[in-house]
């Protein structure tokens, strides 16, 4: 189901949004009761998420994987003491 | 593996659509004013801010100054003491409610008040910051007044800022690098 790491996503994405409202507020852009000051950590944790089950980064598992081997020839037929009678007759 | 994709692309659009409701939402009512109350604050500059400014309007106010207060119930003065009761909050963000700066209760005959206060805002406030909503409530002889303003400390930002901004970036990485593929997975 998910490909990345979702409590990193899940943690990392909850304080990326908390430090990002802080921020915001910090540099004036926002008022100290805005709403985003909670939503955003929201969107944080549904962004980390999204990128563990998303996981576009680093090499596909099954992309890099070498090729399965071929399957062995089959066997060549059996000589039996039949199939060589006839050389020797001639 | 389709419906995976599908199930991410739901999900960023569903978070991409809450910001943009809650960015582009029409700001709150604008000054918010309960009773029959007038007032005025002036500050060295000068600047003033009276009971009618919209909430919308951040008004930057030095973080140490001498205010010029007026203050009017417009209501009848009691003839005998009467019990009043009131303050100052600043709002936090939901669901945290209010922080009450200074509070007053007493018994008075005035109906109304004037006069200066000195402050000096501590250090550790930040400077520079998006507006705070200050509420000034006042409750006497069965009348409520309840007064809301925008305001902010004049300044720039401090380390605080920077600090806030580099741990931003740290988890916004940590963010972007749960999507890299688990090995085995």
């Amino acid at each position: 189901m998910m490909k990345g790491r979702p409590v990193l996503g899940a943690v990392s994405g909850f304080f990326f949004g908390a430090f990002a409202g802080i921020s915001l507020f910090l540099w004036g852009v926002i008022d100290l009761h805005s709403v985003l000051l909670w939503i955003l950590p929201l969107a944080g944790i549904v962004l980390g998420l999204v990128m563990a089950a998303w996981a576009p980064f680093g090499s596909d598992p099954d992309a890099g994987a070498p090729a399965a081997p071929a399957p062995p020839p089959p066997p060549p037929p059996e000589v039996t003491s039949e199939d060589t009678g006839s050389d020797d007759a001639g | 593996m389709k419906r995976r994709r599908r199930y991410a692309a739901f999900t960023l659009l569903a978070s991409v659509t809450m910001l943009s409701v809650a960015l582009f939402a029409s700001p709150v009512s604008a000054e918010v004013i309960e009773g029959p109350c007038t007032g005025s604050a002036t500050f060295s500059g000068p600047i003033t801010v009276t009971e009618s400014q919209p909430l919308d309007v951040t008004t930057i106010v030095p973080a140490e100054d001498t205010v010029q207060y007026v203050g009017n119930m417009n209501i009848d003065p009691p003839s005998d003491l009467v019990p009043f009761a009131g303050g100052i909050d600043v709002a936090l963000p939901p669901p945290f409610g209010g922080w009450t700066v200074v509070s007053w209760t007493g018994d008075t005959v005035e109906v109304s008040d004037s006069g200066s206060y000195a402050y000096a805002v501590p250090s550790w406030v930040p400077r520079g910051t998006g507006g705070l909503k200050v509420t000034a409530t006042h409750t006497q002889q069965g009348t409520t007044c309840i007064v809301a303003v925008t305001m902010a400390l004049d300044g720039s930002p401090g380390a605080g800022a920077f600090i806030g901004a580099t741990a931003a970036v740290l988890f916004g990485v940590g963010t972007l690098s749960a999507g890299i593929k688990k090995k085995g997975a």
